[in-house]
């Protein structure tokens, strides 16, 4: 069992490490595709570049090297074989052979050492070589074999021969042959083989670099060829993006790219078909309430009419009937104005909600609005509206505005409503405040959409659920936003943001 | 991504290694090639007497000496300072040793295996041993061999033939290479192919039977 301390230090470091993977992958990632594919590219072309030169020299150097020690070697035994010697070997007669074998070098000149007992003959200076090593010699006088060492000495390479001289007991070849004890040496510099494995290897360099630049070429061609369906991929992914739904992409050879743009152009006509069925779903809606806000109006029209005279008779008739009938009144009122403000949004959604604008003043406009309403008590109504602003505003609309917020205010906050109007650098700024319980965070981002209620168990507003929605609509229209939050000091705080327009010409629509 | 990365070093390393360590020519071990040069040795085979010396690094080398100069100086005995040993032979082509006339080589009869064996005892002579020559076998004084052919059984056929030489030397003392001395001298003084075996027998017992190596 191992104690939690003990597991500690070990987890640390792999976090550690994941993290510096994390960051290489970063790094390397960074790097943009046509760079990847390039290196690759490059990486498997030099690669393969290197193993082939590689390859290719040292086959070559073993070949030009073999030439070299075959010829020597055999060369070697034959200037050897023939030669007649006593034995014990005569110093003379062998000091005269070694200096004549010494002149039939071949393939290169070479220094020719023999030894006999203990008798050390060269064709050199020196009756004995430093480069022959003590395996050569010792394998040359225990085995009756020709053999061969090459040695590197003082950065010099040298090939070292050893033939051991045997001779034949009887004329007739079918004597044994026995080692005379006698060897011969010969010690030859590799210096034009050096030279030539030298330039070989300079060749392969000057083949491979430029080998190299040559395939950047077809790296780039590559890059390129995998690129571009990408990048079509990706031009028309933002054109869809931007709401192209029609884009597609031309689709060209059948390779995984290609199948990458068929795959593109099949979800994008999937997407096209799945938007435009529900824009058809959205507008069949709307159509629909609008077209019921259209048939209801008719009858209610009728309705208002006789809720207004039974209204009236309310008074004559016993006290329950008449709760009733003031009941149907009111609620029919009620629908009236929801059928109102259900055929305003359906002209919104139809974008057909039109701005006749003209210019106002517009503390004198909100006060109209709330004088209108009736809202003129000082202890529920508080304005800070200085004259002299003037804009480019849509009356009726503006009006639907100031009234839906102070109305909204005084129905769900608590009074007094605080209306200010100030301009703060070229917009038109209403704030309506009100000092109640504030709105819920949870409910903030839905306060304007359409019947929401913020307390499910309400049940029936007071209003349509409609007003909120109306106001964002007309402000909208304006060109302008209207945002709900809570004050410092509790209590809901509504701010209308209009920009101001007070030349000519900009009144359309 | 850590093995790509691992992957690349090691091929990169490779390539690099592989560039570096082979250029240019590198030493190699001993190699061998093709067989020995035969050489000839004078005298020819018929004129000449084998010996095996031991040289300097332990190993068993043949001398040969003409027959002709035996009579002049058949033991060198000029070089050992000494006089003949009374035993020894005379001029006596009858007895083996040969005619001292050079032109009639070939009909010189074979040294006799004893008489070679003799010559052995005596050791190297002065240009033998000016080159690091010597023998591994006591003085000369007290040996005489015995060589006999057909002692014991007969050979299986296809067996090399087999030599008996009784010595008054101790024969179970002598070292290696004082035993090929006296095994290859007398191989090759009973047969030039080299196929026999010898079975040294001394007063103190016999040793097994030997080839020349």
């Amino acid at each position: 069992m191992t104690t939690p301390d003990a597991q500690a230090p070990p987890a640390a470091g792999r976090r550690r490490r994941n993290t510096t993977a994390g960051a290489r992958r970063r790094r390397l990632t960074r790097y943009g595709l046509r760079t990847r594919l390039v290196v690759a590219f490059l990486l498997v072309a030099a690669v393969s570049c290197g193993t082939t030169a590689a390859l290719t020299y040292r086959a070559a150097r073993n070949a030009i090297l073999e030439q070299t020690q075959d010829t020597a070697v055999s060369h070697f035994r034959d200037q050897v074989r023939g030669i007649g010697y006593s034995l014990p070997v005569d110093r003379e007669n062998l000091q005269q052979s070694v200096l004549t074998i010494a002149r039939q070098a071949k393939p290169h000149p070479w220094v020719v050492f023999a030894e006999y007992g203990t008798m050390r003959i060269s064709s050199g200076t020196r009756p004995t070589s430093t480069v022959l090593t003590p395996e050569l010699r010792r394998t040359a006088l225990a085995r009756p074999h020709g053999s061969f060492q090459r040695v590197v000495s003082g950065g010099t390479p040298y090939l070292t021969v050893a033939i051991p001289t045997t001779f034949k007991m009887d004329e007739t070849g079918a004597g044994a042959i026995r080692p005379t004890g006698l060897v011969f040496f010969a010690v030859m510099r590799l210096e034009d083989e050096e030279a030539e494995v030298r330039a070989m290897v300079l060749a392969a360099r000057d083949g491979a670099l430029p080998a190299l630049a040559v395939a950047l070429v077809p790296a780039l061609l590559a890059a390129r060829s995998v690129l571009r369906p990408v990048r079509d991929v990706q031009r028309a992914a933002r054109h869809m993006g931007q709401g192209h739904l029609d884009t597609r992409i031309q689709v060209k050879g059948g390779d995984e790219l290609a199948d990458l743009a068929r795959t593109f152009n099949e979800s994008a006509a999937r997407l096209e078909r799945s938007v435009e069925e529900l824009q058809s779903a959205e507008a069949r809606a709307r159509r629909f309430a609008s077209d019921v806000s259209h048939e209801l109006r008719t009858p209610l029209a009728g309705m208002l009419a006789v809720t207004e005279v039974l209204d009236e008779d309310a008074g004559g008739l016993d006290p329950d009937t008449a709760a009733a009938v003031r009941l149907i009144s009111a609620e029919t009122g009620k629908l009236a104005v929801l059928v109102e403000d259900l055929m305003e949004i359906s002209r919104f959604d139809a974008r057909a909600a039109e701005l006749n604008t003209d210019e106002v003043d517009v503390a004198e406009t909100i006060r109209r609005t709330l004088i209108a309403r009736h809202w003129t008590d000082p202890e529920r109504i508080v304005t800070h509206l200085p004259d002299g602003i003037r804009a480019r505003l849509d009356p009726r609309r503006f009006d639907v505005v100031v009234a839906n917020l102070v109305g909204n205010a005084l129905r769900h906050g608590r009074p007094p409503v605080t209306v200010r109007l100030i301009t703060t650098g070229g917009a038109l700024v209403v704030e309506v405040t009100d000092r109640g319980p504030g709105i819920d965070p949870e409910v903030l981002p839905h306060v304007f959409d359409r019947f929401y209620k913020a307390d499910p168990a309400r049940g029936r507003s007071a209003g349509s659920g409609l007003g909120l929605a109306i106001t964002l609509e007309n402000v909208r229209l304006h060109g302008g936003t209207v945002r709900a939050g809570n004050g410092p000091a509790g209590g809901a705080v509504f701010v209308v943001e209009i920009p101001l327009r007070t030349g000519e010409g900009e009144s359309t629509p | 991504m850590r093995r790509r990365h691992t992957a690349l070093a090691g091929a990169g390393a490779l390539l690099l290694t592989a560039t570096l360590t082979a250029c240019g020519i590198q030493g190699s071990d001993v190699i061998e090639a093709g067989g020995a040069a035969t050489i000839d040795v004078s005298p020819q085979h018929r004129q000449r007497v084998l010996l095996f010396f031991v040289g300097q690094d332990g190993r068993v080398l043949p001398v040969a000496r003409a027959r002709e100069n035996l009579f002049g100086d058949p033991l060198g005995r000029i070089e050992h300072d000494q006089p003949p040993p009374t035993d020894w032979p005379r001029e006596d082509p009858a007895a083996g040793w040969g005619t001292s006339d050079p032109w009639t080589d070939q009909d010189l009869p074979r040294l006799g295996t004893d008489k070679t064996l003799a010559l052995l005892m005596y050791g190297p002579r002065k240009a033998e041993r000016a080159v690091g020559l010597g023998t591994r076998l006591p003085d000369p004084d007290k040996q005489a061999f015995q060589v006999s052919h057909q002692e014991g059984a007969t050979a299986e056929p296809g067996a090399p033939r087999r030599v008996w030489i009784r010595t008054s030397l101790t024969v179970t003392e002598l070292d290696w290479a004082a035993v090929q001395q006296i095994v290859c001298t007398a191989v090759y003084a009973e047969d030039p192919s080299g196929e026999v075996e010898v079975v040294l027998r001394g007063p103190d017992g016999e040793r097994d039977p030997a080839r020349c190596e």
